[in-house]
């Protein structure tokens, strides 16, 4: 029923191109940038403001990126140089903003997620040998915190499907089964279905850095496809498969999944279709095509990108790669 | 002296050009008290400026005060505050337009005329300053008391580098809407007093920057909860990754009067525009470090002149234990029948620093620690 309400209003909103034109660079445009901004500087208002907004306007941003994932990007923002304080001050922050409005499903989710952020604060990203046993200690300590606020506050938490992001993030953290995982994203998608950002998010414990099986990605990939038409069905192939190769297999994408070329191929052409001024998949279209050494999509896609390559696109070491593949698709 | 030499290019032209027109005119006298702002730019003689005069004003007018009545659709303000911020700078801009004239003629007849540019800007970033502590009375007062309870109150949106007129209207965002009004409405009403003589709060704004580094020292969680941006600048775990606090722009040095408990003066005075950031880009640190003739860099610029007592707590080994200033009596070429409160800031963190460097022995206890008072007086050399 929520989600007829919101694609009526989305059509009502492009059926009044006035308001549609005032409001379309405000929101997509901007969103990760002012949701990042307002959590830095406490601005609990706004985020509520934003995340209202984000929920009701489904239309995508430029890069074909939805308003609700863009919010949720700002909140994960992360910066080279935070602190230990810096992470505190967000769980004060945040527990406060709790306080204030304890019925704010928004508020407790956000919270949820700083405690999670200040456990891996503390463990930090190295391998599991370079932390210390106080480090480790002070990790785990601040996972069962944020465990025993999820199980307090569960009930309005799981209003929106925000939650979700930092819930799954808290059972990697906690080594919980992918069971209970997929159990997770599954209520998240119940309360909205089809939520594009929820089956992102179990993306990230689906790849094999977090203990999750190709076959499993897949099984999760295709469960995403169902019920949509063909294209959206490719599109969303596209997305999810994207993130997997981003999050963790690299070069190696083709071999250590079960991402198959074609179809993504025919699901990024369809993103570039879909978002025609963004860069990312006519970016990302040139360097899977390179990887999967398909000369005749990978010609035509390095010249669309001839103009302004963005690096960014290319995976770790981006130039070199785009670089390499230019010169290897010039090759004939 | 970089500033003063980019004060010399302009300078030259203003010179001659002044010299040019005082052929045909009667010399210009200062004025006493400011004319009420619609009247036409016009000298002290009566004259008006020549176009080229004016020109001169037009490019200070350009440089220093257009860019802090900016309005811009991708800024904080919803779209009720932008449109009140833009009735407010098409209203205000063209008055400040006319003052700037006016003064400008009146510094055109005061000596030495080779500074009337100098002195211009001093009194227009004293005008912000002004702005910047004046209220409209009680209502507004409780208006901007009622603001900084609410959370978020500094955060500048995606645009960080915001005007003076939008950061003061973002403060009103979220107010109740009757309150919201009449706040706006006070604010047009303090841009209409701008060069009118008028009494201004005199509070003194809180150390909220000692507060913050007492809590870095500490290491402790703060008592009360500090935005996360301003932990991610000042608490840092690296010592060489810390900011230091007098060097904080707009929404940082917001967001910690706000955290440190500021009223609505006290906030106010803490906010109000400083001359050296204002004119040469140089926040209160930079503008109180001291060049070769051991004089602050700002002071040099602006001729400033006068003292600034401490009161200073003093240890048995006549080491400062900690200092405050509690009285200015600062002269500055160009600012005119008020106290000039936009080189106050600079003229404390350098006098303070002068503080820290002093041998205060003779003021030293037997035990324990002694309160003492002392004048700092500063005179170019």
């Amino acid at each position: 029923m929520k989600t007829l309400k919101r694609h009526l209003l989305a059509a009502l909103l492009a059926l009044c191109p006035a308001f549609a034109l005032a409001q379309a660079p405000v929101l997509a445009d901007t969103l990760q940038d002012r949701a990042a901004k307002a959590l830095f500087w406490g601005d609990w208002d706004e985020l509520e403001r934003l995340h209202g907004a984000a929920r009701l306007d489904t239309r995508r941003s430029e890069e074909g990126v939805l308003p609700a994932c863009l919010f949720a990007r700002g909140i994960g923002r992360k910066y080279d140089d935070d602190s230990l304080a810096y992470h505190e001050a967000r769980v004060a922050g945040t527990r406060e903003w709790t306080q204030r409005r304890p019925d704010s499903a928004l508020a407790h989710a956000v919270h949820l997620e700083m405690l999670v952020d200040l456990a891996w604060f503390h463990r930090g990203s190295g391998f599991a040998n370079t932390v210390s046993d106080q480090r480790f200690a002070d990790f785990r300590a601040k996972l069962d915190e944020a465990l025993a606020y999820a199980k307090a506050n569960g009930a309005v938490m799981t209003q929106h499907s925000f939650y979700t992001r930092p819930l799954l993030a808290l059972m990697r953290g906690l080594g919980v089964g992918l069971d209970k995982q997929l159990e997770i994203a599954r209520h998240g998608l119940r309360k909205e279905p089809g939520d594009e950002c929820v089956y992102l998010r179990l993306v990230d414990s689906l790849v094999p850095k977090w203990g999750g099986h190709p076959q499993q990605l897949e099984a999760w990939v295709r469960e995403s496809m169902k019920g949509l038409s063909d294209t959206d069905a490719l599109a969303r192939y596209a997305r999810l498969y994207d993130w997997a190769g981003s999050v963790d297999f690299h070069q190696g994408f083709f071999d250590a999944s079960l991402v198959r070329w074609p179809l993504l191929r025919d699901g990024l052409r369809q993103l570039i279709k879909e978002s025609p001024k963004g860069r990312y998949w006519k970016n990302r279209l040139a360097y899977y095509a390179c990887m999967a050494q398909d000369r005749d999509a990978a010609t035509p896609a390095l010249e669309a990108i001839e103009a302004g390559p963005s690096f960014d696109a290319w995976g770790r070491d981006g130039q070199r790669n785009y670089q390499a593949c230019r010169r290897w698709a010039l090759q004939s | 002296m970089r500033w003063k030499a980019m004060a010399g290019a302009g300078l030259t032209a203003v010179l001659m050009t002044a010299q040019a027109g005082a052929a045909d005119k009667p010399p210009t006298q200062p004025v006493g008290k400011a004319t009420p702002a619609a009247e036409p730019a016009q000298p002290a003689s009566g004259r008006r400026l020549s176009e080229h005069l004016r020109d001169v004003v037009a490019k200070e007018f350009k440089r220093f005060v257009a860019p802090h009545f900016a309005v811009t659709a991708d800024g904080p303000l919803d779209a009720e505050l932008r449109a009140a911020a833009e009735a407010m700078r098409d209203e205000h801009l063209p008055r400040v337009r006319v003052l700037m004239e006016r003064w400008f003629g009146e510094e055109l007849g005061e000596e030495p005329l080779r500074d009337a540019v100098t002195r211009l800007q001093a009194r227009v970033a004293n005008e912000f300053a002004l702005w910047g502590r004046d209220s409209t009375g009680p209502a507004y007062d409780a208006a901007l008391a009622q603001a900084l309870q609410t959370p978020g109150l500094c955060n500048p949106g995606v645009k960080h580098d915001i005007s003076e007129l939008v950061r003061r209207l973002n403060y009103l965002r979220d107010l109740p809407p009757d309150v919201r009004r009449q706040a706006v409405q006070a604010e047009r009403e303090l841009l209409a007093r701008w060069g009118q003589p008028r009494q201004v709060s005199d509070a003194e704004a809180l150390p909220a920057e000692d507060l913050l580094l007492q809590l870095r020292a500490s290491d402790q969680a703060p008592q009360k909860a500090v935005v996360p941006a301003l932990a991610f600048y000042y608490l840092g775990d690296v010592d060489d990754r810390r900011r230091d606090p007098l060097r904080a722009d707009g929404p940082a040095r917001c967001a910690m009067h706000q955290w440190a408990g500021a009223s609505a003066a006290q906030f106010r005075a803490a906010l109000a525009l400083q001359a050296p950031e204002f004119v040469i880009g140089q926040d209160r640190r930079q503008a109180a470090a001291l060049n070769d003739d051991g004089y602050p860099r700002a002071a040099s610029y602006f001729a400033v002149k006068g003292s600034v007592t401490v009161q200073a707590e003093v240890n048995a080994n006549g080491r400062l234990v900690r200092a405050k200033v509690i009285k200015r009596a600062l002269k500055v070429p160009g600012i005119r029948e008020a106290r000039p409160f936009t080189l106050e800031g600079a003229m404390d963190v350098a006098t303070l620093a002068r503080a820290k460097e002093t041998d205060w022995l003779v003021s030293a206890p037997a035990q324990g620690t002694r309160t003492v008072e002392r004048e700092f007086l500063w005179n170019p050399r």
